[in-house]
Formats: C-alpha cells, sequence, structure tokens
C-alpha cells in the first residue's frame, strides 16, 4: 500500500529546511520527493522569538517544496530541539488473558495495547509530552527486558518507554506559526532522536553511543545503548552563541562577519594552532580591514566548546551514563563542523569521536551527514509514525479486529 | 525560609514530618531507598519533580545539604540543581563527604557525585564527614560524633538565617547576600567555630584558622572573597567581632574583600559562634538585569537581547564563555 506524502520541516535557528516524501509503494524505502532551505529568522536558542520572521521563513521552505508534491498538502511534522527538554520514564502494562491472572500468549495486539497504555503519563504542567521511545518489553514482574515478546508465555505484558517533553509555551509559539502559514503541526520530533537514528549504525546504537546535534541555537544529544534510548536532553547553547563569543572578542563589525570568522578560522582546541599567526576579519562587503591572531580565535572557539560539551557530559554522569558510551560519541549538525571539535569531543568524554554515516540514498545528503542526518532521520520516523498509526486504525476496524483474534486464537 | 527534605526512603515522611518530607522514586524504589543506585535517583527527581518544583518556585535562594556516597543524595543533587537553575533560583549548595571508614566504593561514589556538580549551583561548598568530627573526643559515642557532624550543617543554615532575620549591627540583608553569592559563584570553603567562656574570641579565631575541621588558613591562598558572620548573645563585645574578622582578614592576601555581618540571637546567649564562607573566585560584577537573581551578566550582547537569559549554574551562558572565565585572550 502506498503511504501519504509526509511533510516534516525543521525551524532552526540559523537555517529551515522542509522534506517531502512518502514510502514507496514496491520497496517500502523512503522516497524524497522535495526538499528546501532557507536562511533563517527570528528564532533564538531553538525558541521562536519573532513569530513574522519563522513564519515567513516556513512560508518560503513549503514554497519550495509546494510544487514537487503538488501542493495542497495542509499537515506536517516539525523537529524541535528546545533547550529544556527533559524527560520521564513510563511503563503500561496489559493483561495477557481476558480472565485476570491467567497465563497468555504475546501477540501483536497486546504490544498495540500496551503501547497504548504506557503513551500517556500524567502530563506535567505548562509542558507537553512528545512521542514515547520504547525501551524494551518486560513479562509480568520480571526485572529482564526483553527486546520481542511476540510468542512468550506471561499474565502480563509491560511496555517501558521514556517520555520526552518541552514547555507549553514554546510549542504553542511553532504550532501559531505553522498556523498563520495555514499549516498544522501533526507531532514534534526530537531533534537529537532523529539525528541519533540517522547518523549512527545500528551496531553502535547496540555497543551503546552518544550522539549530539550542534544546532544554531541549542544543542542536544541523545544516548541509545542495547537499541533503545537510554538518556535525552538539550543546552540552549549552540554555535550561534560561538558566533556572538567572537563577536564581542573581536568587533568584526557585523553577525555575519563573526559568523565567517568562525566557519573560517574557528577551532575548538588550541593545540597545533599558531601562535603569531593573524587571520583577516572579512567585513560586510568582502575586503579585509584588519587582522586578527588565529589564536585568539581559538581560545574563544575553544572556551565556548569546551564548557558545553562538560555541561553535556555532566549531565550524562548525574545519571550515570558515561559508561554506556561503548561504541563512542557521533557529532552532527552544523555547528559540529568546527575545526578540532572531534579532538576535543575525545578529550572530554574520553570516547572516541565517530564521524555520522548517512544511507539515505540521496548524494547530495549522504555527501554531507552531518548537515542532514537529523533532518533524513527525522523524515524517517515520521515514515514510521505514519505507517504504525496506519496499522492501529486498521485494527480498529471490524476486520482488524477479527484477525487480532484469530491471531490470538491461532497461537494460543 | 522553608525546609524540605528529599530522599528515596520512605520512612523519610516519619522523622521529618515537619520539614516537608518528599519522597522521590516512590513507584521504583518502594519507598525502600535508591540501593545506591544513583543514575534512578537522578530520574527519580525527574518523575517525582512536581513537588519539588512547587518548593522551588519564587525561593530568592535554595540552600542544598546533601550526603554524597549513595544514591539518592549523589544522584538527586545535580537534578535538583538543574531544576533551580532553570527556575533561575541560585543554590548555595553543602555537600558532605562520607567517612573514610564507610569504605572506597562511597568514597568513589562521592567523588564522581562532586564532578558531576561541575557547572552547576551558584557557589559549592565541599565538607567532609571526617572532618566534621575532627575536633570530637576519641570517647565521643557514635551518637555525640554524628551530631557534631550535623552540627556543623545546622550552623551554616542557621547562620544564613540569623544573619538575615536576626536583630544585627550590620545585618545582611537577602539582596546583599545574593549579590556576594553571584560574585563568589563557584566552588568556596567553609569554616565554623564556636566557644564560650571569656577567652572565647580567641579560641573562636584559632579554631577557624587551623581547625581542627574545616579550617581556613591551608587555603588562605586561593580565597579571593569572603563573608564572615558573627552571632552571640546581648554580651557579644564589638572586640570580640574585631577579632574574629580581623583573624579571617589578616590571612588572606592583601585587598581581598571581606563582608562582615553581625546578629544577635538569644539562643547563643554565652557564645561566639564566626562562620565563614570563603569564595576560590570574586567577579568585579555581580547579578543584574532580569535574568534571574542567580546569573551573573558581564556583558549583554545583542544577540540574545530582548529573549529570556540562560541561567546555569549561577552563569548567564549568553554571556561569553572568555569573558565569563575571565580568559586572557592572546590579542
Amino acid at each position: 500500500m502506498e503511504s501519504r506524502t509526509v511533510v516534516v520541516v525543521e525551524p532552526g535557528t540559523t537555517r529551515t529546511v522542509a522534506i517531502a516524501g512518502r514510502r514507496h509503494k514496491d520497496t517500502g524505502r523512503p522516497e524524497l520527493l522535495g526538499f528546501g532551505s532557507v536562511n533563517s529568522a527570528g528564532m533564538r536558542k531553538g525558541r521562536v522569538s519573532n513569530p513574522e520572521y519563522v513564519a515567513k521563513g516556513v512560508e518560503q521552505v513549503l514554497d519550495k517544496i509546494d510544487d514537487a508534491t503538488g501542493g495542497g498538502f495542509r499537515d506536517c511534522i516539525i523537529v524541535c530541539s528546545c533547550g529544556d527538554t527533559s524527560f520521564r520514564n513510563v511503563e503500561g502494562r496489559v493483561a495477557l488473558s481476558t480472565r485476570e491472572g491467567e497465563v497468555g500468549v504475546v501477540g501483536e495486539a497486546d504490544k498495540v495495547r500496551a503501547v497504548e497504555a504506557c503513551r500517556k503519563p500524567e502530563t506535567l504542567e505548562g509542558r507537553v509530552s512528545l512521542d514515547a521511545f520504547g525501551q524494551g518489553w518486560r513479562l509480568d514482574d520480571s526485572p529482564e527486558t526483553v527486546l520481542e515478546p511476540i510468542d512468550r508465555e506471561a499474565r502480563y505484558l509491560s511496555r517501558r518507554a521514556m517520555v520526552p517533553d518541552m514547555p507549553l509555551a514554546e510549542i504553542e509559539a511553532f504550532e501559531k506559526v505553522f498556523s498563520d502559514c495555514d499549516v498544522t503541526v501533526r507531532h514534534e520530533i526530537f531533534s537529537a532522536a532523529a539525528a541519533l537514528s540517522a547518523a549512527t549504525t545500528q551496531q553502535q546504537r547496540e555497543d551503546g553511543v552518544l550522539c549530539i546535534d550542534f544546532g544554531g541555537g541549542t544543542t542536544s544529544w541523545c544516548l541509545a545503548r542495547h537499541s533503545r534510548i537510554e538518556d535525552i536532553g538539550a543546552l540552549p547553547v549552540g554555535g550561534d552563541h560561538v558566533t556572538n563569543d567572537i563577536l564581542a572578542a573581536f568587533r568584526p563589525g557585523s553577525t555575519m562577519a563573526a559568523e565567517r570568522l568562525k566557519i573560517t578560522h574557528g577551532h575548538a582546541v588550541l593545540e597545533g594552532v599558531p601562535r603569531g599567526e593573524r587571520v583577516p576579519v572579512a567585513v560586510d562587503g568582502g575586503a579585509s580591514a584588519r587582522t586578527v591572531p588565529l589564536y585568539a580565535v581559538a581560545q574563544v572557539v575553544n572556551a565556548r566548546m569546551d564548557e558545553t560539551l562538560r555541561l553535556v557530559r555532566s549531565s550524562l554522569e548525574s545519571r550515570g551514563a558515561t559508561h554506556l558510551l561503548g561504541a563512542g560519541v557521533v557529532i552532527c549538525g552544523g555547528a559540529s563542523l568546527l575545526g578540532g571539535l572531534p579532538e576535543l569531543v575525545t578529550r572530554v568524554f574520553d570516547a572516541p569521536c565517530l564521524a555520522p554515516t548517512l544511507s539515505s540514498g540521496i548524494e547530495g545528503f549522504d555527501r554531507e551527514p552531518a548537515r542532514y542526518a537529523t533532518i533524513w532521520g527525522a523524515f524517517t520516523l515520521a515514515l514510521e509514525k505514519d505507517a504504525r498509526e496506519n496499522a492501529r486504525a486498521e485494527r480498529r476496524t471490524f476486520l482488524g479486529r477479527l484477525a487480532n483474534w484469530f491471531e490470538k486464537e491461532d497461537r494460543a | 525560609m522553608s525546609a524540605t527534605v528529599v530522599d528515596s526512603d520512605g520512612r523519610v515522611s516519619a522523622v521529618a514530618s515537619a520539614a516537608n518530607p518528599v519522597v522521590i522514586g516512590g513507584v521504583h524504589f518502594r519507598l525502600l531507598g535508591s540501593g545506591g543506585d544513583s543514575a534512578a535517583a537522578a530520574m527519580a527527581v525527574e518523575e517525582d519533580r512536581l513537588p519539588l518544583v512547587k518548593a522551588i518556585d519564587g525561593a530568592a535562594l535554595l540552600v542544598v545539604v546533601a550526603g554524597l556516597g549513595g544514591g539518592t543524595g549523589s544522584g538527586a543533587l545535580p537534578a535538583v540543581l538543574r531544576l533551580a537553575a532553570s527556575r533561575s533560583v541560585p543554590t548555595l549548595v553543602f555537600t558532605v563527604a562520607p567517612f573514610r571508614i564507610e569504605g572506597v566504593e562511597r568514597l568513589k561514589s562521592a567523588a564522581a557525585a562532586v564532578r558531576a556538580l561541575e557547572g552547576l549551583g551558584t557557589v559549592r561548598v565541599r565538607l567532609s564527614n571526617d572532618d566534621l568530627v575532627a575536633d570530637a573526643p576519641e570517647c565521643a559515642t557514635l551518637p555525640e560524633a554524628m551530631a557534631r557532624a550535623d552540627s556543623v550543617a545546622v550552623a551554616a543554615l542557621s547562620l544564613i538565617w540569623s544573619l538575615c532575620a536576626r536583630p544585627a549591627y550590620l545585618r545582611l540583608d537577602p539582596a546583599t547576600l545574593l549579590e556576594t553569592l553571584s560574585r563568589g559563584r563557584g566552588d568556596a570553603h567553609f569554616a565554623f567555630a564556636r566557644a564560650e567562656g571569656a577567652d572565647r574570641a580567641a579560641v573562636v579565631a584559632h579554631r577557624l584558622l587551623e581547625g581542627p575541621g574545616p579550617a581556613l588558613r591551608v587555603h588562605a591562598d586561593d580565597i579571593r572573597g569572603a563573608l564572615v558572620g558573627v552571632t552571640g548573645g546581648t554580651d557579644l563585645r564589638l572586640a570580640e567581632v574585631g577579632a574574629a574578622a580581623g583573624a579571617v582578614s589578616g590571612i588572606l592576601p592583601t585587598g581581598t574583600p571581606v563582608r562582615l555581618s553581625v546578629a544577635l540571637d538569644a539562643v547563643r546567649e554565652g557564645a561566639l559562634e564566626v562562620a565563614v564562607l570563603a569564595f576560590r573566585d570574586w567577579a568585579e560584577s555581580s547579578a543584574t538585569g532580569d535574568e534571574g537573581a542567580g546569573s551573573t551578566s558581564i556583558h549583554a550582547p545583542d544577540r540574545f537581547a530582548g529573549v529570556a537569559a540562560t541561567p546555569i549554574g549561577g552563569e548567564n551562558l549568553d554571556d561569553p564563555t572568555w569573558l565569563r572565565r575571565n580568559l586572557r585572550l592572546a590579542l
């Protein structure tokens, strides 16, 4: 069955990108229909600070994919990286037999019921719960977590999940912006989870990997081990702060000039940076009016990136999660392209810094995984959710329920 | 001023009923304690944060005393501090490391917990149970020794309370206290001494500087500012205040700012108590603006003008890191 077209928008602090596509009707693989990317304005630290400017960027990027999709879409999924992201662990438990306490055999329908039972924890005041990340299954009161419970016998099946949450006001601000563009937000995806799903391999997620998404306004992370997400978090600090630090240190004349200095000469470690060398500050218009010491630029960048990484490490340590990095750390996002950052990451986490990988089948994306992992990951996660919702809708029909009953009887 | 006791052990409700007990991880730990699992305790704070948020919200200052080495103190403390930072509430944190006799495992756990506090809390003070009972006589019973350890933590809390709330000649108003903590953000040392009798001023001065217990002289070279709080009864003499303040100032590098506060408290009649909070850092500027009293604004970059500040660990992360770290750029 051909899936419907899914549109994913990432309203970032530096750029707003959008992707439209669907699942291929024969191969089942994600099929790209359209892609757009425009400069952002009106976003600070992952939040909407000027709704009009953000709406303008969203309109522009949706225009770019409108032609490719034939237009007419009225809803989308957005990728968020709010600096105040937290999570709660929840568990949904269902009986496997209609007679309380009787042993039953786990079927697909039981899994769906358990997922639904743990999907909606009590919502904290002023916050919104996002889609849960599954953390495995539990049979009866066993402390052991199993990845696949199908055909196992037990009295109860429990689904363990991690539920991220973000401030309601920030989500509502995004929804208002999209509403002004006549588009409804179907749901939100946490950016680092999207990056993790696309930029890391199955083996890395099994061994233990931390994926850090260095965005313009935020730094978010997601840690996976044994193929389940163990920790997530975000800081409202990103590449914008590096630019601002450079602006304050060298007064290059404009934010754009500071941004250029960061991209061209920024280095996250001091080792190897020559002390005597000076680099030109390219002012707007292109002429090099003055020079600044390269080493001082590296000092500014190193101080900010080192602080940010240590805050991430500190958060992991507080949850006892640093020992889970069996494979290492994968970095992505625009700010991850800073020179020397892999060395700094290795030093701070005492773990290898791995290059992100992307297998989208689209040459432009796969060539620059650090830039496109998040949007591609969000797209594939959105397709998976769409497929799950379709399957759930089918189960709710009379024939679907009948099929579930037959499946159950057959297993019993 | 209100107190809240946080634990993962359900018995806290019985022993601390007057202090708004909050049991975290009730579902996961079944009220039996964290079993040394600090990661689970951190998650428990996330799960049960509503009562904590209620306790923190609206506070001008959060003073946290946490015992490290087990699961709850080590794991919950960073999570609580993050909650406070997210609400722009400045924090004064006292951590207490376990006795050495408690074993290597608990000491290691405490050390890891201290590392996890990097960047968290406005002012952090590290104490150890061994130091706190250093002046206990060898014949002291276990309850006596524990009571002596507790008394220093109590002294830290009552110092702040007395200085802010009791009749005072040099009153420490809350705004000054917050401003002082903002300037002295980061790690700090704490010393406390109490004495009675005719030579109480000399005894207190000696104990503050030399011990036993947490003392200042060994740290004198890395102290950049200090808050000295003196409390006593109506018999407190001016010369005694001068002796205590002079003893502290005398060992610090010339020009080190020392803020003195003196309060009278009827329960301290006949006694002289002096507590010193000695800061390892002292910022030239202090908290200003609307970004939260716990953060220090050094620079207000246009890039982040008009948006909420990023107060974490008592600092506004929107301010350039190199400025906050007083980094000398190779210009």
